[in-house]
């Protein structure tokens, strides 16, 4: 479960969460993708729990010692990517509520994450931004005067760092709007994709913005460029909101009632139509429909419900067993 | 004459390209020219395969990084680079990309070790309140109010003063 995911956090109604993640390389290792010495890898390794263990409060594990559904949940998460998940020589240093989390090994030896629940782009940053200050007391990082910290890949050098926020935007992928507000985005140096599905096709209105440029620009401007934007689609959802139910009025209040009623009785669901489900109901709760469920409720049981998560806490649910078990938790969160 | 791929049967199928304004012909077998035919149709599309198009290299001249042994051409393919000196190695061909996808060169954010302690919140904040103090200060203008002008000027000097 998403133990970061908070109560009335900022812009909620709209933003799940706000992520910031930091590039590094040790100075004298190879890249992941061509370090060869056991030696280096375990410099890489030990370096971060030296640096970061003193915090009481993280753990470390190696992925070669988790399971597979182990890791199949950290990545529906969001909190470890499918290629870390993959590799053999990967680590994750976590924070208790997987607020803060150090992929190490992934495309570079170290990707620093933070996450915050709502529109949260300082206490991100400042948490991603301590993170690093203790990486580098300790060690030294691949950094050039003219080019900044250097990456596997040439396309997040520089600051390294990448800036997201997770939105969602019900309405605005209901009247068709949406596709405009990607072009608009793209032409500020962001990006735009779906947070759930394959590739650009969002499941369940939730999208993630974040920056494309990481070099050339400061971090101040680079998080100034995300809060802008966010705002503005922020301004967008929210009017398109009102707007279609001034339009469909009770048409839209019989969909979202008609979702929650699915959900409080249905007997065997599917993690899509859960999703899909999920998001109408979101937007109810945004317009005021449904005074007895919260936004971060929804957000956390959409997390809970995800295949692998779900089947972590419940006794490895098999994939037929999950359905129902997926049924059975909606049925009691939707009981209102 | 012999195919130019597998150099071993005839060339039957003759190939004219037109790369970086340079025509280039080449010579195939049948059943060569069926594989580069069937690799044509057959696009990548990921991300580091469409920055590869912009990457300026001089593909006779294969660089190898003395540290980590990526060559351009690995590099070419993959879109990653091995180590810190592969930036130094493969200078010539990673620079006009990464001024292709950034803004410029010219890293302007923190060095390792340095504290931020951002807070743009503030910053819009003050930004959003100069745009409401300027517009307020047009009107006293066109109402020709210019004492209440005068005061809202100040107030735009002070804020433009902290947010140094």
């Amino acid at each position: 479960m998403p133990r970061w995911l908070e109560d009335n956090a900022p812009e909620s109604d709209v933003v799940i969460s706000t992520r910031i993640r930091l590039a590094r390389n040790l100075a004298d290792v190879p890249f992941p993708s061509k370090i060869r010495k056991r030696s280096d890898i375990e410099l890489v390794h030990s370096s971060a729990k030296d640096c970061l263990l003193k915090a009481s409060e993280f753990k470390y594990v190696r992925l070669s010692d988790m399971s597979e559904l182990s890791k199949r949940a950290l990545t529906e998460r969001h909190i470890i990517s499918n290629e870390l998940a993959r590799k053999k020589d990967g680590g994750l240093i976590t924070s208790g509520d997987e607020s803060i989390s150090v992929l190490i090994m992934e495309e570079d030896h170290y990707r620093l994450q933070s996450i915050s629940a709502g529109l949260a782009i300082n206490k991100a940053y400042n948490a991603a931004d301590h993170l690093d200050i203790m990486l580098s007391d300790g060690v030294s990082f691949a950094y050039d005067e003219e080019l900044g910290f250097l990456t596997s890949c040439p396309t997040n050098a520089g600051t390294g760092l990448r800036a997201s926020v997770m939105l969602h935007l019900p309405a605005l992928t209901a009247a068709k709007g949406i596709q405009r507000v990607i072009a608009m985005i793209s032409k500020v140096g962001m990006t735009v994709r779906g947070a759930f599905g394959e590739g650009s096709e969002a499941s369940g209105a939730f999208y993630q913005i974040s920056n494309q440029i990481t070099l050339g620009v400061s971090e101040k401007e680079i998080l100034m460029r995300l809060l802008t934007t966010a705002n503005k689609v922020i301004d967008f959802e929210r009017h398109t909101r009102r707007e279609l139910y001034r339009n469909l009025g009770i048409a839209l209040e019989d969909r979202i009632w008609r979702a929650i009623g699915v959900l409080r009785n249905a007997r065997k669901m599917s993690d899509v139509e859960a999703q899909k489900l999920i998001s109408d109901v979101a937007f109810g709760v945004a317009l005021g429909f449904v005074p007895k469920l919260s936004s971060s409720t929804l957000y956390r049981v959409m997390m809970d419900t995800r295949p692998a998560v779900l089947a972590e806490g419940n006794n490895s649910a098999q994939p037929q067993q999950r359905d129902v078990v997926r049924a059975d938790i909606l049925r009691k969160v939707f009981d209102i | 004459m012999l195919c130019d791929e597998c150099l071993k049967n005839n060339a039957t199928v003759h190939m004219t390209t037109f790369v970086n304004g340079q025509i280039k012909t080449v010579h195939l077998c049948g059943q060569c020219a069926a594989k580069r035919k069937q690799t044509a149709i057959i696009p990548g599309f990921s991300f580091n395969d469409f920055m590869s198009a912009f990457y300026d290299t001089d593909d006779s001249a294969d660089v190898v990084c003395d540290i980590c042994g990526t060559t351009l051409l690995e590099f070419k393919k993959t879109g990653r680079l091995g180590c810190a000196n592969c930036y130094r190695v493969f200078e010539t061909s990673i620079l006009p990309v990464l001024k292709g996808i950034h803004m410029n060169n010219k890293h302007t954010g923190k060095r390792p070790g340095e504290r931020l302690d951002i807070d743009i919140e503030k910053a819009e904040e003050s930004i959003n309140k100069k745009e409401e103090l300027k517009k307020a200060m047009r009107m006293a203008i066109s109402t020709e109010n210019f004492e209440e002008a005068a005061r809202l000027r100040d107030e735009i000097a002070i804020l433009e003063k902290e947010g140094d």
